[in-house]
C-alpha cells in the first residue's frame, strides 16, 4: 500500500470501520512503518473531530447573540397579515 | 442536528396551541429559535440578507404546515429541516452552471511513487477539554473556505449531524459521492486548518 492510496483511498473506510480484514492489516502495517501517514492519520482524525465538536450548540449558544429584531417582527407579521 | 435549540416546547399543550394558531405560542417559538436558524442560513449561504429571507420564508413555511404537525420529530428538528431544505434549495437556484468544483491546491501531494514528499509538522497537542471558542471560529472560517459543494457536505454531516442517506437524498446524490465528497472535504479542511494547528504556531 503507498502513501496515496492509504490517504485518498482507504483512509475513510479505515476510520469508520468498513475496510475488509486483510485490508485492514496491510493499512495497519503502513503506519507502523510510515511516519508521515501517522501524522497525517492523527490530524485528519482532528480535523473530523473539530469539525463535529464546532457544530456541538451547547457553549456556543449564548454567542449566537440575540436574533435581529426586524427580522423577528417581519417573521411575527404572518400570524397578523393573512 | 445539534441540540441545544430544544427549549421544553414539545410538550403537548403547546403543540396544541401552536396548531391551532395561536399567535403567542408563535411568538415564542420565533423568538427561541430565530438565532440558531439564522447562524444556521448564515452558514450555508454566506451571506446576511438571504440568510434572513430563509428563515423568514422557513417560518412561513412552517406556520402553513403546523396545522398538521404531528410532533413525530422534535419542533426544533423539524423547523431546522425546513430552514436547511429552503438553503439548499437556493444555492441550487443560484448556481447557473453546475460545473464539478475542485480543491485546488487543497489536497495531500505525493511523490510519483505514490510516497509522501514529506513527514510535515505535527500538529500541537489536543487537549482532552472540549472545543474553544477560539478553535470553533477557526473551523467554521475555513469550512467556509471550501467550495460550496464540499462545504455542504461538511455543514450536513459533521455540524447538523445528519447521516449519509439524508444528506444524499437532500442533495440528490448517492451515497457513495457522498462519502467521497466527505472524504475530500475533510482532506481540504486538514489542508486550510494545518498552519494554524501545527505545533509551534499561536
Ligand atoms: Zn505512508
Amino acid at each position: 500500500m503507498t502513501c496515496e492510496a492509504l490517504i485518498n483511498r482507504f483512509l475513510a473506510d479505515y476510520i469508520d470501520g468498513s475496510l475488509s480484514t486483510a485490508r485492514k492489516a496491510d493499512f495497519r502495517l503502513h503506519l507502523a512503518l510510515c511516519r508521515a501517514c501517522r501524522r497525517y492519520v492523527a490530524s485528519y482524525r482532528r480535523t473530523i473531530r473539530l469539525a463535529r465538536e464546532a457544530g456541538g450548540s451547547v457553549p456556543g449558544v449564548e454567542s449566537l447573540g440575540e436574533a435581529p429584531a426586524e427580522l423577528v417582527e417581519a417573521i411575527l407579521q404572518v400570524t397578523r397579515g393573512s | 442536528m445539534p441540540a441545544g435549540d430544544t427549549c421544553n416546547f414539545d410538550d403537548a399543550d403547546f403543540l396544541g396551541r401552536l396548531r391551532a394558531g395561536d399567535a403567542a405560542a408563535f411568538e415564542t417559538m420565533v423568538r427561541a429559535t430565530t438565532a440558531r436558524l439564522l447562524a444556521t442560513a448564515r452558514r450555508f449561504l454566506r451571506d446576511d440578507g438571504a440568510a434572513r429571507d430563509a428563515v423568514q420564508e422557513s417560518f412561513l413555511q412552517a406556520f402553513r404546515a403546523l396545522p398538521g404537525f404531528e410532533g413525530s420529530a422534535a419542533l426544533g428538528t423539524w423547523l431546522h429541516s425546513i430552514l436547511v431544505r429552503n438553503c439548499l434549495m437556493k444555492l441550487r437556484r443560484d448556481r447557473a452552471h453546475p460545473t464539478e468544483q475542485i480543491l485546488d491546491g487543497m489536497l495531500p501531494s505525493f511523490a510519483r511513487d505514490g510516497h509522501r514528499r514529506n513527514v510535515g509538522p505535527a500538529w500541537r497537542s489536543a487537549p482532552e477539554a472540549a472545543i474553544t471558542d477560539e478553535e470553533r471560529q477557526l473551523v467554521h472560517e475555513r469550512i467556509g473556505r471550501l467550495p460550496e459543494d464540499f462545504r455542504n457536505v461538511i455543514l450536513l454531516r459533521d455540524i447538523e449531524e445528519l447521516d449519509t442517506r439524508q444528506v444524499a437524498a437532500l442533495l440528490e446524490v448517492s451515497e457513495s459521492v457522498v462519502k467521497t465528497r466527505l472524504h475530500r472535504a475533510h482532506q481540504a479542511l486538514r489542508e486550510l486548518l494545518d498552519p494554524s494547528l501545527r505545533k509551534g504556531s499561536l
